[in-house]
């Protein structure tokens, strides 16, 4: 299997600027879906963090070292 | 009590969305507790770009003294929306399920970036955000990693008035900020101002 890196990038390119023109209204569900998202993540994480030690994953319930850059 | 939200339902339905949310800041302006104002941050950047996933929604607001107040205060603000069921959480007023920031503005620039936002219609609700060229040189002026990704975000887009642009730089004297700034991000576009100025 062969990676064509600039076919992904391309292809990433023409995604983000789909995206860019979409119209704000549709944007804006895009956020509120994100948000929703960013909520589960955040309860299950929490849910993990509360189990006992030796249930968890590795890394489970632990604070990221470099967290996802948000506004 | 039109921020209520009923502990039963799933999340999806409790989460106010973010026009909703604007619809409740236009009520606030309507009932005389908010002057002038307009969205920042990455609320207002989606308007210009690729949407973003973000924590809060920043509302920048004219605050003016009062006769007779020394300070300004955010009081009524919080009042208002507790009162109709938003619920404070540290610096945040949360709406539905988003927090929301009020701020005043910290700087001559946001002033100006509040003063001279562009109204958009977002199904059918009137809503005051910045302006593109606003909001990436408050990029610059704040100067967070994040915020130099933005500014990236920006003029890779090609969503910005040079002039326009220019003029506020100018304005508010980050000229010198956005030429480093271009060297360290845009190497070959300050090799043609230096082409430019030779010629």
């Amino acid at each position: 299997m062969t990676f064509d890196m600039q076919a992904i990038l391309e292809s990433k390119r023409i995604y983000r600027r789909r995206l860019t023109e979409l119209p704000y209204v549709e944007k804006l569900k895009l956020l509120d879906q994100l948000r929703e998202r960013s909520e589960i993540l955040a309860a299950s994480r929490a849910q993990l963090s509360n189990k006992p030690a030796q249930q968890q994953s590795v890394g489970a319930g632990q604070p990221t070292r470099w967290p996802a850059p948000t506004d | 009590m039109w921020l209520n939200q009923t502990p039963t339902q799933p999340a999806h339905i409790v989460g106010m969305a973010l026009t909703e949310i604007f619809a409740a800041i236009n009520r606030m302006q309507t009932d005389g507790v908010i002057d002038r104002y307009a969205i920042g941050g990455a609320v207002a950047a989606t308007l210009y770009l690729e949407p973003v996933a973000t924590l809060d929604v920043e509302v920048f607001v004219a605050l003016q003294l009062l006769p007779g107040q020394l300070l300004l205060s955010s009081r009524p603000i919080y009042d208002y929306l507790t009162d109709r069921g938003a619920r404070v959480e540290g610096q945040y007023l949360v709406i539905g399920s988003w927090p929301v920031q009020f701020l005043p503005a910290p700087s001559p620039l946001v002033e100006e970036a509040i003063l001279e936002a562009r109204q958009v219609d977002v199904g059918g609700e009137p809503v005051r955000i910045f302006t593109a060229e606003h909001l990436a040189v408050i990029a610059l002026e704040v100067g967070r990693a994040k915020d130099k990704a933005r500014l990236v975000q920006f003029v890779e887009a090609g969503v910005l008035d040079a002039l326009r642009f220019d003029d506020i730089l100018s304005r508010h004297g980050l000229r010198d900020r956005w030429r480093q700034f271009e060297r360290e991000f845009f190497r070959d576009r300050e090799r043609i101002h230096e082409d430019e100025n030779r010629s």
